[in-house]
């Protein structure tokens, strides 16, 4: 989080001296905060769905589903548990070498690593916000199955 | 702006009233608790995000996005969707909105396909953390497979969705400009 906010940081400065330059740094605030006040009651609500779902999903849960399964069984509920975690890298990655680092097949890893990252449902609530369900439609059309392949492959290559 | 947030606010009503019958008012108010802290811990970050979200709308030319990365880009739009997807930091409260004023500026939503799956494949900063909690081994087998879909996807949409993406655009300006946008007014 650190990290991400001094990257954001320096990306705020370099924008603010060009803005500086061009005379725009009035209209650059303003339009931060048009834009942030027009989402706001989407992120209010984003934020209170994000919360629920960490609460009633409990990690021990998860890790009950998965159990010892691996073969396709396990590609899929490798997946399906990536989904459902909640959580930014470190939260995420730290977890995962936890509770499924020794216990899971490469495929099942390879499948819960790629779903935590692109089909997580905690991403859901912003992708409706400020995408539209369209674009949600797409993406999950597209990426839903991409995990569990992904995990097919892992295990048929390097397993 | 509207039908989304009535979405939303529907989808948080579900949950609470699920965590209301499974634990009554204590667990519906941890829930709002945890939902408290984890904005609470984003909110600087998120301001910053805003920040820079709004100045990159402003300072960087429609003509720039759109030669690199919208219809001009070509082919080159998946790959440098993807490439800035692998360099941008933050998380999803940052990059929706980027990819929303990006796609207002002119970008692709192919390109934006390929940015979404980039950021969370190849992704610079988060390489790092993968390799110290999952192991070189794994990470390496994990990026070598999934290395060709942002580029691949972000192709199949330019090429043979185009207008269900000009519909994607289309929401995507609706969501952004909600209120001046009522009485038909155009947009930019």
């Amino acid at each position: 989080m650190t990290d991400a906010l001094i990257a954001l940081l320096f990306m705020a400065v370099i924008l603010l001296f060009f803005a500086y330059r061009q005379g725009k740094i009035t209209a650059g605030f303003s339009e931060a905060a048009r834009m942030f006040l027009n989402v706001l009651p989407l992120l209010v609500c984003a934020f209170i769905i994000v919360g629920f779902i960490d609460l009633l999903i409990p990690r021990e849960l998860l890790q009950a589903w998965l159990g010892e399964e691996s073969g396709w069984k396990g590609l899929i509920i490798g997946s399906a548990i990536g989904a459902l975690i909640q959580g930014g890298p470190f939260a995420f990655f730290p977890f995962y070498d936890a509770v499924f680092r020794d216990s899971v097949a490469t495929g099942t890893a390879v499948a819960m690593i790629t779903a935590w990252g692109m089909i997580n449902v905690g991403h859901l609530p912003y992708e409706f916000a400020f995408l539209g369900h369209r674009f949600v439609i797409l993406k999950y059309c597209m990426y839903l199955a991409v995990p569990a392949l992904a995990g097919l492959l892992a295990n048929l290559i390097f397993g | 702006m509207n039908k989304t947030v009535i979405g939303m606010a529907a989808a948080a009503l579900i949950l609470v009233i699920f965590a209301y019958n499974r634990g009554g008012f204590p667990l519906v108010g941890r829930g709002f608790v945890t939902a408290g802290e984890k904005f609470i811990a984003v909110f600087l970050i998120l301001i910053v995000a805003f920040i820079v979200a709004g100045f990159v709308s402003i300072l960087i030319p429609q003509k720039f996005v759109s030669r690199w990365l919208g219809k001009e880009a070509g082919w080159k739009g998946p790959f440098l969707g993807s490439l800035l997807g692998a360099l941008v930091p933050g998380g999803p409260f940052f990059f929706y909105p980027l990819m929303a004023a990006l796609t207002i500026s002119g970008a692709n939503v192919g390109t934006m396909i390929s940015f979404v799956a980039a950021k969370t494949l190849w992704n610079v900063a988060r390489l790092p953390i993968e390799i110290a909690f999952v192991g070189v081994e794994l990470t390496v087998i994990r990026f070598l497979i999934t290395f060709p879909i942002p580029i691949l996807a972000g192709t199949f949409v330019d090429l043979l969705l185009p207008g269900y993406a000009a519909k994607i655009r289309e929401d995507i300006k609706r969501l952004q400009k909600a209120r001046p946008q009522k009485r038909g007014e155009q947009i930019d």
